[in-house]
């Protein structure tokens, strides 16, 4: 008799569960416009109570990041010289050409408003009624990719970082001739794969996206590299990137509408 | 009393999902944010007597709601915490002897 309850328990739970399943795009719309707002407050004061924790924490940095900084910077002001009179003849020419981040696509701003915990997506307040489909590109405004669209719902959408372990694109080292797979290895970190051995990849090289898989458009910055795995038994080498997309400095990113996948 | 208290807990848990998917993943170390709904869940099925049920229901809800804030079909962490849930009582009430149980 008792077995017998515990089947029939069994067998209503599955049922529940199914009939969840069935109705989730509908329940897990309505929870999101019901707590749409209140998710959102929350963001920002834990963005802002991060902010403030960071810098107390930091204090005892400060001499060294001087440092740092200001051999930083009197390197960036020689390269700035150098890349002025390029700067120039690119104003021209995208005038010329009227090219741009807002020309090239069409963009729809949206809000980060959570993140699911155990994996690397994020909510945003735009969803199918705003056009937002599946595929599309999220990036922020200075031409970071943040990631993909991977589901959609009425207002709001959850967006699959490239650090999800679900995740993989196309990427090369800006100015070096090396190309390789950029893969979600989960919690924020990205491994760099399938590089060639005999290219020379070194820490803090920048990793931009290629339209090679044709998933994201070209030239958006991806992260830096961080390390270097070279094995003279494996085929390829591997590099850790440090992702530039931050969800503690970034609130409001960009889908992009019109690229086609 | 009863139904105002486990009101009372199934709004406790529906601000805890809001709270460690919107604030609490500021705080993330190395990418893991602290799960306040499995801590409660198992600290209620500990803290309640073996023979009660309410403990279940709120493990059953409490996976509900990390679901939907996830991007996991539902069902997947209501069945894992109703299985924690159950594994819990069971270990209570056959291989505990110590009575530390209150009705929650």
């Amino acid at each position: 008799m008792k077995r017998f309850r515990f089947l029939i328990y069994i067998v209503l739970i599955a049922i529940v569960v199914f009939g969840l399943n069935h109705f989730q795009n509908q329940i897990k719309s309505f929870v999101y416009n019901t707590s749409g707002f209140t998710q959102k407050i929350l963001w920002d004061a834990g963005k802002n109570t991060s902010d403030l924790f960071a810098s107390v924490f930091s204090a005892g940095n400060l001499k060294k990041e001087k440092e740092e900084l200001s051999c930083d910077n009197q390197e960036l002001l020689v390269k700035i010289s150098a890349l002025e009179d390029l700067k120039k003849e690119n104003d021209e020419l995208r005038n010329a050409l009227g090219v741009g981040l807002e020309k090239d696509f069409n963009l729809l701003l949206a809000e980060i408003t959570g993140k699911d915990i155990s994996q690397d997506f994020i909510t945003i307040n735009k969803g199918s009624i705003d056009g937002v489909s599946k595929n599309m590109p999220v990036v922020t405004g200075h031409k970071v990719l943040v990631g993909k669209i991977g589901e959609v719902y009425k207002n709001y959408s959850k967006v699959m970082l490239l650090s999800d372990k679900k995740s993989s694109l196309d990427a090369s080292i800006r100015e070096k001739d090396i190309s390789g797979v950029i893969k979600g290895q989960g919690g924020f970190k990205l491994l760099f794969d399938l590089l060639p051995q005999d290219k020379d990849v070194l820490k803090d090289d920048t990793v931009v996206s290629s339209n090679f898989g044709g998933i994201f458009p070209a030239g958006f910055l991806v992260g830096k590299v961080v390390s270097v795995r070279k094995n003279d038994i494996e085929s390829f080498q591997q590099a850790e990137i440090s992702p530039s997309f931050d969800i503690n400095v970034v609130s409001d990113i960009f889908v992009i509408t019109n690229y086609n996948i | 009393m009863s139904f105002v208290k486990n009101i009372a807990i199934a709004v406790t848990f529906y601000c805890f999902a809001l709270i460690q998917s919107s604030f609490l993943i500021h705080f993330n170390i190395y990418g893991f944010v602290p799960n306040l709904i499995l801590i409660s869940v198992l600290v209620i099925n500990l803290v309640e007597f073996p023979e009660k049920r309410s403990g279940l229901f709120f493990a059953a809800f409490g996976g509900f709601l990390v679901d939907v804030f996830s991007n996991r079909p539902i069902g997947l962490n209501l069945s894992v915490y109703l299985v924690l849930a159950f594994i819990i009582k069971y270990l209570l009430k056959n291989y505990v002897r110590v009575s530390f149980g209150k009705d929650v």
